[in-house]
């Protein structure tokens, strides 16, 4: 008998999906496809601390890697799913598709954090993927939406061949794809590096295009803002942790001892990616661009935790993670709150027309630059901890000077919406949900920052 | 004489590779495509895979080669689009080109050397049952998770499928 206990959130999820599909013939109003949704969704959050321990000959593992990371996927859909219940660019007639798609994007993520094996890990990373084109272009009509889309679907299947390729050249060195027996083989390796860094490399590039690390980044932002703005919330949290939490299993799992072989290649990537988007985000007038640059920047800063590849490292991509959800989707539901949210300039002089929702973004903001006491400053803190604690001193201090101009784009909304005047007087008055899920965000962006160890308290 | 069917083999897949990435006419692309499958085909029966090279021949020259041919003939296709920039980059391709290449001569040795161990520590033994068998046994056992994960992606590429249908269909009605 299969021990299918730890597999329990994605059965769940499964039945739930296939449940959907038939309630969605009887019922096609929003209001009770997205309660569905949400309350499907809550289930598996909640079934998520029961399900610890491996199933499948050792294939599929749940431990504090990825259930934090599966926490965080839920988080993000229970988000997206409020967000688009109110968000008119989403008919009513693709609503019940779009829905699914939500749904099984997040079952593939939570499988792609759970393989401890490659052909899994190859067979979700493309479940994941295949839903994420079609969420692209959801919005039938619209061509940015479609062009994003496709895009997206062209260069992600190039990344995944890359990535396939570089499966096959590790299991051609090492005769399996398993995890822990892949390590077994590197380590009698002695000789002859050149094969595998060339599978290290073809893998990293998969890999790095997936979570939007430069110099594989340009496809993000034009995603960003072609697809409609609760999928763009979406893309910018869930996929990147998928991505970057299969980074982790597989550099600390598969090729923890040949650490030496892809540090340089890792920390290449991350400092050059924290430059790029620090430097491309500073000039952005659109929101949703900037924060597709911002969002490349914060895969830097967790791709150095991965360099780590420690359990501090581990620990601080997952705490990473769980205070990007609150900052970013926070920004989210001020972008969502009024028309025009996407544009820089409706940000002046927002603390007359809605105190709240200045000051919860203001909160967000901080938190996303990385100043105390917010969340952000405690991940932050916590990445450059275990990177110091390897010994590279020299990179933690390059890419803290590197993070520098980040204060300067993400407060120049701060003082655009507390500084400046308002071209056109009117009160804005958000709809309830996101007023909730505003005030929800800043309670967790301030709970992770002022009591930062809660986060045992929910893993243990 | 092995050896003579291996060349003759790889030359069969090479250069119709070549032509098919090269020839202007989409058509001829795809036949050069199927000609290639043929060969590689051939090469998995010398190995002795004789149900991958049934299902080589039957899955991908059946069914996929089919399927862009009526995708070529649809949207007639006569003369491949070309872009500048695609020209500009060659280069650059040729360059990462070279950059594998040389990994992969670097190896050549390491990798003949280890051929032996790998035949040595085969999981499976061909006089002990069919290719089928094995591969049957390994998939609905060992690997019965990949094998789920493959069942649960099929339902996304139906749905994709649909609805992508779906929209063409509206543009449809919209035009009339």
């Amino acid at each position: 008998m299969i021990n299918l206990k730890p597999l329990l959130p994605e059965i769940f999820l499964t039945l739930t999906i296939i449940s959907y599909f038939v309630y969605g013939f009887y019922a096609r109003s929003r209001c009770s496809l997205s309660l569905f949704v949400f309350v499907g969704g809550l289930v598996t959050l909640l079934l998520i601390p029961l399900s610890q321990g491996i199933a499948f000959k050792g294939f599929f593992v749940a431990d504090l890697l990825s259930q934090a990371l599966k926490f965080v996927f839920l988080i993000t859909l229970l988000y997206v799913v409020a967000f688009s219940y109110s968000y008119d660019q989403i008919k009513d007639k693709v609503y019940y598709e779009y829905m699914i798609l939500l749904m099984l994007s997040t079952l593939g993520m939570m499988l792609v954090v759970s393989s401890r094996e490659f052909i899994s890990l190859f067979l979700s990373i493309e479940f994941m993927s295949l839903s994420l084109y079609l969420l692209a272009g959801i919005v039938l009509f619209d061509f940015k939406s479609n062009e994003a889309s496709l895009k997206y679907f062209l260069l992600g299947s190039l990344a995944s061949a890359f990535l396939l390729f570089g499966i096959a050249i590790i299991y051609g060195l090492t005769k399996s794809s398993y995890f822990p027996d892949i390590q077994g083989v590197l380590q009698m390796l002695s000789s002859n590096e050149y094969y595998l860094i060339c599978g290290i490399l073809a893998l990293t590039l998969g890999l790095a295009f997936k979570a939007g690390l430069a110099p594989f980044h340009q496809w993000s932002p034009d995603v960003y803002v072609g697809a409609p703005t609760p999928v763009t919330a979406f893309f910018s949290v869930a996929p990147k942790g998928a991505a970057l939490g299969a980074f982790m299993r597989v550099f600390s799992e598969a090729f923890v001892v040949v650490k030496d072989l892809w540090t340089p290649i890792l920390v290449v990537i991350a400092l050059l990616t924290l430059f790029v988007a620090n430097i491309l985000a500073l000039r952005q007038i659109n929101l949703k661009r900037l924060i597709a640059y911002s969002s490349i920047a914060h895969a830097g800063y967790v791709l150095l935790a991965i360099i780590a590849a420690s359990e501090r490292g581990i620990f601080a991509l997952v705490f990473y993670f769980l205070v990007y959800v609150f900052m970013n989707l926070g920004a989210f539901a001020v972008i969502l709150s009024h028309s025009e949210g996407e544009n820089l300039e409706s940000y002046s002089g927002l603390y007359r027309a809605n105190g709240f929702l200045a000051l919860a973004m203001l909160g967000f903001l901080f938190s996303l630059t990385g100043i105390p006491p917010f969340g952000g400053f405690v991940a932050k803190f916590l990445v450059f901890q275990s990177l110091v604690e390897i010994g590279l001193v020299w990179v933690a201090v390059l890419a803290i000077m590197l993070s520098v101009p980040s204060i300067y784009y993400y407060l120049r909304i701060g003082v655009r919406m507390f500084f400046m005047d308002r071209t056109k007087v009117e009160l804005i008055v958000p709809s309830t949900e996101v007023k909730l899920i505003t005030a929800i965000s800043l309670a967790g962006v301030f709970i992770t920052g002022l009591f930062p160890s809660i986060f045992y308290f929910i893993f243990q | 004489m092995d050896l003579l069917v291996f060349l003759y083999l790889a030359l069969g897949m090479c250069i119709p590779g070549l032509l098919a990435v090269l020839s202007k006419n989409p058509v001829h692309a795809v036949l050069w495509v199927l000609v290639l499958i043929i060969h590689q085909a051939f090469l998995l029966y010398t190995l002795g895979s004789e149900f991958l090279a049934a299902v080589q021949i039957i899955v991908y020259a059946g069914a996929v080669l089919v399927l862009f041919l009526f995708v070529v003939y649809m949207i007639n296709l006569r003369m491949e689009e070309r872009w500048r920039v695609f020209v500009k980059r060659s280069s650059l391709g040729l360059l990462i080109l070279l950059f594998f290449a040389f990994f992969f001569f670097k190896s050549l040795a390491f990798l003949t050397a280890l051929s032996p161990h790998f035949k040595a520590n085969l999981h499976y033994d061909l006089s002990q049952g069919t290719n089928l068998w094995w591969i049957a046994r390994y998939l609905f056992t060992h690997y019965l998770f990949q094998f789920e994960l493959i069942g649960v992606l099929l339902l996304v590429v139906v749905l994709g499928a649909v609805f992508l249908l779906r929209k063409l269909k509206e543009v449809e009605g919209d035009s009339l």
